[in-house]
């Protein structure tokens, strides 16, 4: 009997190059100052990258698969998902394919990128598989997916592919570790910055304070914008918040949470002391204001 | 290209104390392939001062002050050019900043950390 182990190592090899190879037309190369990452087209002339490598200002260049380059401008980007938005004028690019599956711990995953120009590919296990998390700024994502593999620094942004070689999501680097940002999160945020241009964050207009009271918790009122949504409430300095909608405040994550994309326009009941009195105000939550 | 035209290394100093910032520049700005950033010119490293002292926090992290201003910061959703405006500081310097935070907050497992620091100073909401 022969040794079937040659073949299937050389079948295994033929397949993963087959999927980086059908991948890498949609893949690019971003260059901005002094940065280098790599991107892929999500729809006609767009362009998902990831926002930790990409610079504050400056021009920006697309690399395509072809070796020819492009200027791209920003339509909109996210530093709380890391997802970044680009528009460059060609359209005739197919799109990557994005998978809504989510991988199981333990399987392949592959990721295609393009450093300074050069098609880049590197291939490990998806090392960690959990639910939603929120990222240290607030950003939902939709799944936490870990990969065992290393990631240079220019293959931010590339595309992690399954052992099918649909993409399951971007890869970034996250701390001491490589991170894989969904499809379910990319095209949530990536759809919302071609629409608007940019992640709404809801907005009170108030500093707060984390206060001990006798019965719980409360965030005092240290500093209130003059324009924002709590002065037009009737807020004033030094009021408490011990309540949302009838629910006592369990602390400053829970307005964190409660302020996001979806809250803009909303109506709130605060529950307040003034004075030790107890209070009620309406607030509308605004939009938070680029600082 | 060739190693004539490689453009140098541009190198920030972040320091309060002028006196130390001015000997570290006088014996730097002497090495060849080594550029000084000019004030609000983007650097590849910078140099911060490591003499601000840690604060002993309640929940058993061990944060500087100025860690403490960025996670106050991060809580609110900022980005890192928002976080170096804030603070008056390079963004170079922010992403160093961020990147220690996530360090020690990684090695303690505590993934509620922003809230607990934010606790601590005034929120922006």
């Amino acid at each position: 009997m022969t040794d079937p182990t040659p073949d299937i190592l050389a079948a295994f090899s033929s397949a993963t190059a087959g999927l980086v190879a059908k991948a890498s037309p949609a893949i690019v190369s971003v260059h901005s100052h002094r940065a280098r990452a790599s991107g892929f087209v999500w729809k006609p002339g767009l362009v998902v990258t990831a926002d930790e490598a990409l610079a504050d200002e400056g021009e920006i260049e697309i690399k395509l698969a072809d070796g020819t380059a492009r200027p791209a401008s920003i339509v909109g980007r996210d530093h709380t998902t890391d997802i970044a938005l680009l528009r460059f004028d060609a359209t005739q690019i197919p799109p990557a394919r994005l998978s809504s599956g989510a991988p199981a711990l333990g399987s392949l995953a592959i990721v295609v990128a393009a450093a300074r120009g050069t098609p880049s590919a590197a291939l490990g296990v998806v090392s960690l598989a959990g639910g939603r998390w929120r990222s240290l700024r607030g950003g939902d994502i939709d799944a936490r997916l870990e990969l065992d593999l290393r990631l240079h620094h220019s293959q931010q942004g590339g595309l992690t592919l399954d052992a099918s070689g649909e993409a399951i999501g971007m890869a970034v680097l996250g701390p001491r570790r490589v991170l894989v940002i969904p499809t379910a999160t990319i095209e949530r945020v990536a759809g919302s910055l071609e629409t608007h241009g940019r992640i709404a964050r809801g907005y009170l207009g108030v500093g707060l304070q984390a206060v001990k009271l006798d019965d719980g918790l409360g965030a005092m009122v240290m500093s209130v914008d003059k324009s924002g949504p709590s002065a037009a409430a009737g807020i004033s300095q030094g009021d408490v918040i011990v309540g949302w909608n009838d629910e006592k405040l369990s602390g400053v994550r829970q307005l964190l949470r409660s302020l996001g994309p979806d809250s803009i326009g909303q109506v709130v009941e605060l529950s307040l002391r003034r004075g030790g009195e107890p209070m009620r105000l309406t607030v509308t939550i605004g939009e938070r204001p680029e600082t | 290209m060739s190693e004539a035209t490689k453009p140098g290394i541009v190198i920030a100093i972040e320091i309060d104390d002028p006196l130390l910032a001015n000997r570290l520049a006088s014996l730097l700005g002497g090495i060849e392939g080594l550029l000084l950033a000019a004030p609000g010119e983007a650097a590849d490293f910078a140099i911060v001062s490591r003499e601000e002292r840690s604060v002993a926090e309640p929940h058993g992290f061990d944060f500087t002050p100025r860690e403490l201003d960025v996670l106050t910061l991060l809580a609110e959703g900022a980005s890192n050019k928002t976080i170096a405006k804030r603070l008056g500081i390079s963004v170079h310097t922010a992403k160093f900043h961020v990147g220690s935070l996530l360090n020690k907050l990684d090695a303690t497992g505590r993934t509620d950390a922003v809230a607990h620091a934010a606790r601590r100073g005034v929120i922006h909401l």
